[in-house]
């Protein structure tokens, strides 16, 4: 029960992440986190599972300006994370369920981790 | 029904001594590890600037030209950095809280100018800078160790095109090198080289002392030249060579030894000969 | 349908050490609905990463929190030795674990305080925050720090626990173990307390597996969830099974963090009676290039770590996600249908740490 050192992440496209997260939800994973990084094409976002604590990455790629599916449809506790990534980063998620409208942190600049000038 | 189950606890606290102390009529018990605050012996610092660098909180600042060393008490953050980066172990960790007061504390200590150096100054005028690196090119061998000990990676070695470089802006002066070149042809300051080399020729007329009997077969090492640099160390294929710099031993494995002489070329004072 | 009202609940309250904002949906005096916000204290420490260097970066890592701060050193750590490759020395994760029980010890003694002081039970709450006082010298004497103890660094550890310390250790958690007992007693048995925590919040197991709920909420819930299992650290080669409890109530949660203690106790003896003797740690050079993720089971809950190396000395992404963020979901569902005077105890059985949450 040691295999905490094998990394798997597994690469996604955007239009796939709603089935293969919906797949996901069926098998009996658990939503741990969603993250966002700034990579020189646009953003890395890592979503991660757990199952009988082996834990499972999927990575969405896509440019800045493409808008994201949001999640919350079938993991409800996503919306923390998915708040999060809008208010910082000025990701735009669509659909969200508990959407904050960019009110979730109070950031006296938007878009603090992706500065837009 | 289980009620006041606590009972029995609080009466027995009820006529116990108090588990808080008279602060502050009683003091406090310090442990040896706590982290309290940071403390310089003066005359032991080289203002290098180390402690600053690796400072994660950007608490120290230290003044090369005023020769002062400032810590903002208040910005600190114990981490210990600092002691662990010391060159010279002149910093300390002290086991007592910087006392609490209503505004932000700002010491400053001035450092003294080392004894040695004053004699010094009157003859460096015309040569290096005070305190500057400079490496005497006609004994160097490029050998590269300076360059591998610096903490600054001020130093610029390279063996093929017989380069040395020091920048001048990283180098802090530290002796990290100056302790390790094999050759000792690195100085701090135009009036250390003459001295070194004043040292070097004492050395020389001493009788030639062997590291074990002329006759005995293997590899042997002529101790009163060795400079116990540890390259001899460093080249041995089967590590069969044990130096100590500090206690000066040079010692040789002699049944691991497979005399392959790759040390004797590597020795920067030729003090090694298999028979 | 009654009238509804909404009642701002925090950022300031008394229960509340830190500031988290929730909307209360009122009818009557029921919850239908809350509305979280936090956001209130965010620092922005992830983005940190991107000027200070990844070995200093430790020291800003562990003052994420301060009761979980050798938990969020550990993981740092562990992450970027992941995307190094490094291995770190027997002894050194030997002392890890001991010293993240103790943490984990600290943190439960310092919650059932918490959970005194929130129905208003002084002395239970002086009392557990006296025998806590026990450990925290304990962290004091090992590493001279009593809350930030800054011994984690990338490639093992700063300082060593000589053995005959280790079994002072023991000696002084067995001396402590009566006594934690006799206050454990009251929490488990005595009326009062009972009547403020039995049937209050029940989180079915279905939601704390769908609200990705973690640590002692899950557990209570009846989910077998505890990353000792599978993580860094030397758990493996322990014995030990997790604390579940199956009642989902804020009892549940209670007994399971009561549980922990003893549990957290029992593995510093096994770990001590075990630990070989050697190295601390393994020097480290060169920069950080590969990316890793690594969980951690905390006081709290699972704490994610996830570091991305540039290739540089500065990482491109930290990321550090704690237990507290994933629970808030669940403490939503909580929340929904309780009375207004339970809804302080509520929160804090989820062991709320929101300068965690906003790293």
């Amino acid at each position: 029960m040691r295999s905490y050192k094998e990394q798997i992440i597994e690469p996604v496209a955007a239009s796939d992440l709603l089935p293969t997260v919906r797949n996901m939800k069926a098998e009996g994973y658990r939503m741990l986190q969603i993250c966002a990084t700034k990579v020189s094409e646009g953003f890395e976002i890592l979503y991660s599972f757990d199952k009988d604590h082996e834990l499972t990455n999927l990575r969405v790629t896509i440019p800045e300006e493409e808008e994201v599916q949001s999640v919350t449809g079938e993991y409800w506790g996503a919306f923390i994370y998915e708040n999060e990534m809008h208010d910082l980063f000025g990701i735009k998620i669509v659909n969200n369920e508990l959407d904050y409208g960019g009110h979730f942190f109070k950031v006296a600049e938007p878009t603090p981790w992706n500065p837009k000038n | 029904m289980a009620t006041f189950r606590i009972g029995k606890v609080v009466l027995r606290s009820l006529f116990k001594k108090p588990a808080t102390l008279m602060y502050p009529v009683v003091p406090r018990e310090w442990q040896e590890r706590t982290r309290g605050h940071i403390d310089i012996r003066k005359e032991d610092c080289i203002v290098c600037g180390i402690c600053a660098k690796k400072c994660p909180a950007n608490a120290i600042t230290v003044d090369r030209n005023k020769r002062t060393w400032t810590i903002e008490r208040m910005q600190c953050i114990q981490c210990n950095c600092c002691v662990e980066a010391c060159p010279k172990t002149c910093l300390i960790m002290e086991n007592q809280y910087t006392e609490p007061g209503p505004e932000k504390v700002v010491d400053t200590f001035e450092i003294p100018k080392p004894e040695k150096a004053a004699p010094n100054k009157g003859k460096a005028d015309g040569g290096a800078a005070d305190g500057e690196l400079t490496c005497n090119l006609d004994e160097c061998i490029y050998c590269g160790l300076c360059s591998k000990n610096c903490p600054c990676d001020a130093l610029t070695v390279d063996r093929k095109e017989k380069v040395w470089k020091v920048d001048t802006d990283a180098c802090v002066s530290c002796g990290a090198c100056v302790e390790k070149c094999p050759k000792k042809c690195l100085s701090l300051g135009g009036a250390d080289a003459p001295a070194a080399e004043a040292d070097k020729k004492a050395e020389k007329p001493k009788e030639a002392e062997y590291s074990c009997p002329e006759d005995e077969a293997g590899l042997r090492c002529k101790i009163s030249d060795c400079i116990y640099c540890g390259l001899c160390g460093k080249a041995c294929p089967v590590e069969a060579l044990t130096i100590d710099r500090k206690e000066k031993v040079w010692k040789v494995d002699k049944e691991a030894c497979v005399t392959c002489e790759a040390c004797v070329s590597q020795c920067p004072k030729d003090c090694l000969e298999v028979i | 349908m009654g009238k509804r009202t909404i009642i701002p609940f925090g950022p300031q309250h008394p229960v509340l050490p830190e500031p988290v904002h929730l909307d209360l949906v009122l009818e009557d005096e029921v919850v239908v609905e809350a509305i979280p916000s936090i956001g209130f204290i965010h620092r922005g420490l992830e983005k940190l990463v991107e000027k200070k260097e990844y070995t200093e970066m430790v020291y800003v890592i562990e003052r994420i929190c301060g009761i979980c701060s050798f938990g969020h050193g550990w993981g740092y750590c562990a992450s970027v030795e992941g995307a190094m490759d490094v291995e770190i020395p027997e002894r050194a994760e030997y002392l890890r674990t001991i010293w993240h029980e103790l943490s984990r010890l600290h943190s439960h003694m310092l919650w059932l305080g918490l959970l005194a002081d929130a129905f208003a039970f002084d002395s239970l709450f002086m009392h557990c925050w006296k025998l806590r006082e026990t450990i925290l010298d304990i962290f004091e004497k090992t590493t001279g720090g009593r809350v930030i103890f800054s011994v984690c660094k990338v490639g093992g550890l700063r300082k060593d626990i000589d053995n005959e310390t280790l079994k002072e250790i023991v000696d002084t958690l067995k001396g402590l173990k009566k006594e934690i007992k006799e206050l454990t007693d009251v929490f488990i048995t005595d009326t009062s307390v009972k009547n403020r925590l039995c049937g209050v919040g029940v989180l079915s197991k279905q939601d704390a597996i769908d609200l990705s709920a973690t640590g002692p909420v899950a557990r209570g819930s009846g989910l077998v969830q505890d990353l000792r299992l599978n993580g860094p650290g030397v758990y493996h080669k322990l014995n030990f099974e997790p604390v579940v409890e199956e009642g989902g109530d804020c009892y549940a949660r209670c007994k399971v963090r009561i549980g922990e203690v003893f549990q957290s106790i029992d593995l510093i003896e096994q770990a001590v009676s075990q630990i070989p003797d050697g190295p601390i740690d393994v020097p480290v050079k060169g920069n950080v290039k590969g990316e890793f993720a690594v969980r951690l089971e905390q006081p709290r809950g699972e704490a994610f770590y996830y570091a991305k190396g540039a290739d540089s000395k500065f990482l491109e992404r930290m990321r550090v996600r704690t237990p507290t963020n994933m629970n808030i979901p669940a403490l939503v569902k909580m929340l929904q249908g309780c009375d207004l005077a339970d809804v302080p105890i509520l929160i804090l059985t989820i062991d709320p740490c929101i300068s965690c949450t906003e790293r």
